[in-house]
């Protein structure tokens, strides 16, 4: 077993997988450690195997090959699940997945009951979280009644409220307007240096990265690996409009054009 | 009187009793009302041997202030409520294993498209060639008609679900009765009811039609002895009786089912950003 590093809370160590009607592999070598109480991005291009990963950290699917590691668990070794000690992990995902016959109330309680939290705490915990996000008012709604921005609401709530050990964050914003989805960004941002939780939050946007993480992991074009891992150095509270920001997010762009599959159009021509 | 604008056609209304006007903007009613018209200018004009809305009134009137029929009520309802709610049951558990594991698919697909081409007489006929004229025959027929229609229903609504929600309950670590109890089922409640109006429906036509094949008692049987002894008003009155039975059990029961298991359902007028309550 790799010695792995005691700040370490999750590490994923040259891990692939292949869909199983797919002959090609999803993800390919992919190596990345997310440290406690970090915001870790991952930054790709659509079909780059980002999703995939996320679906193996919250353990829906099992690498083909590789390794996994949570808080210093092993949980997969080559294509095994070695240990059940997978820990109790919230998931944003792109689209809010809420059960529409449930009212904003249960879903969260179905995922309180599920993580094990006793009857007793689950109206505390409800009213804080819906709180937290701005949608107490909400909870006694009909998923299907909310706008998409109080939905994300209510699913990051959800996710937030069984008390996970890391958040996984599916591009849960890329669906919304700019302003809403920059709003939300800011209080995901907020709850963030509240609860300091380890969160790992997948885009394609590299202004959402720049701006949210302290890490980035840009991936290759899918079958996906990791390209280059960068920190973000600008201190918090970030402006969008920060010349640093804009400068980070220019040169990650410039240098992910040809890894991506495009070319800069000036040097194609003459 | 001459009416000349649309004030004029409002206080004229407003001058009618009440529940007239209440009745008549009633388009179920309305719609009643000229049916009946029609049927009446029909009846031994047109239509020789079809007998007019009031001697069917008298014959429906006669039927249930007698014992006799609520007899054969009885037995006829206790059939179809045995063949709706066993086929429901039987499609239920066969449209979910279907969807779910391929091996079951496979197995019982075939039967059930063999199942949908059989003609409905004909599985009464075989049935009574094996088991004899009687209850079990009239039922065990009956199953094997209805059942495929419904598993079929059921099936269709099970093979269509979300997946996204199967994993976002993986994700969460719902447990099996969980994902069964707010995820399987819920999903599947139009399929369900569906499925349960079809059953209750058909469950009826074809007792009666096995029934005046087959049986001594019953509303089939009944309805049977009449036509034989050229009594039409009879047939059609006893035929409304069960009629208006259908129609309670639809607004009353599957009708405020579908209301209750569906309210979650959103509505189109609020718009989004609407906050209903649940």
């Amino acid at each position: 077993m790799g010695v792995v590093s005691s700040d370490h809370f999750i590490d994923i160590e040259d891990v692939f997988f292949s869909y199983p009607e797919s002959n090609v592999p999803a993800l390919e070598g992919a190596t990345l450690s997310v440290k406690h109480s970090e915001f870790a991005c991952i930054l790709g291009p659509s079909g780059c195997g980002k999703s995939t990963l996320l679906n193996i950290l919250s353990g829906l699917f099992v690498p083909t090959r590789g390794r996994v590691t949570f808080d210093g668990d092993l949980i997969y070794n080559d294509g095994q699940m070695v240990s059940d000690k997978l820990p109790r992990i919230g998931y944003v995902f792109q689209d809010d997945r809420l059960l529409p016959w449930r009212s904003v109330r249960r879903n969260i309680e179905l995922a309180l009951k599920s993580a094990g939290i006793p009857k007793p705490k689950w109206d505390e915990l409800v009213k804080h979280f819906l709180g937290m996000c701005g949608i107490a008012q909400y909870a006694d709604a009909w998923p299907g009644n909310l706008s998409g921005g109080q939905r994300k609401r209510a699913a990051i709530a959800r996710a937030m409220a069984i008390d996970p050990s890391s958040l996984l964050m599916d591009e849960p914003f890329s669906t919304l307007d700019e302003v809403n989805a920059r709003f939300l960004r800011k209080e995901l941002l907020d709850l963030w240096m509240k609860t300091k939780q380890t969160i790992l939050f997948v885009t394609h946007s590299v202004r959402e990265a720049v701006y949210l993480a302290d890490t980035i992991y840009i991936m290759t074009q899918g079958p996906g690996k990791i390209l280059e891992r960068l920190t973000i150095d600008v201190p918090r509270p970030r402006a969008y409009e920060d010349p640093r920001l804009t400068e980070v997010e220019g040169d990650i762009i410039s240098s992910v054009l040809h890894h991506w599959g495009y070319y800069e159009p000036d040097s194609n021509q003459g | 009187m001459l009416i000349r604008n649309k004030q004029e056609i409002q206080s004229w209304i407003e001058r009618l009793p009440r529940p007239l006007v209440k009745a008549l903007s009633n388009p179920f009613f309305v719609s009643a009302i000229v049916g009946v018209g029609i049927w009446w200018l029909l009846a031994g004009r047109v239509i020789e041997f079809l007998p007019s809305p009031f001697a069917v009134a008298k014959a429906f009137l006669e039927a249930i202030t007698t014992g006799e029929f609520y007899f054969d009520m009885a037995i006829t309802l206790r059939r179809v409520i045995i063949v709706a709610v066993g086929t429901w049951l039987l499609s239920t558990v066969l449209g979910i294993a279907m969807a779910g594991y391929w091996p079951v698919e496979t197995a019982i697909n075939p039967l059930v498209f063999i199942g949908l081409a059989i003609p409905a007489p004909l599985s009464i006929f075989f049935a009574m060639l094996i088991f004899g004229l009687g209850e079990k025959t009239i039922l065990i027929a009956l199953f094997v008609v209805v059942t495929p229609y419904v598993a079929v229903i059921i099936y269709g609504g099970a093979k269509s679900r979300d997946k996204r929600l199967v994993e976002m309950a993986a994700a969460y670590r719902f447990s099996r009765w969980q994902r069964l109890r707010e995820i399987t089922l819920p999903e599947l409640a139009p399929s369900l009811i569906s499925g349960a109006r079809f059953a209750f429906a058909m469950g009826w036509k074809l007792v009666v039609l096995f029934e005046l094949l087959s049986s001594n008692v019953g509303i089939g049987e009944r309805l049977q002895f009449f036509f034989v002894f050229n009594q039409p008003a009879r047939v059609i009155g006893w035929t409304l009786t069960f009629t208006v039975i259908m129609v309670f059990v639809e607004r009353y029961v599957f009708a405020r089912l579908e209301k209750k298991l569906l309210a979650w359902r959103p509505k189109e007028d609020l718009g989004r950003g609407t906050a209903q309550l649940a």
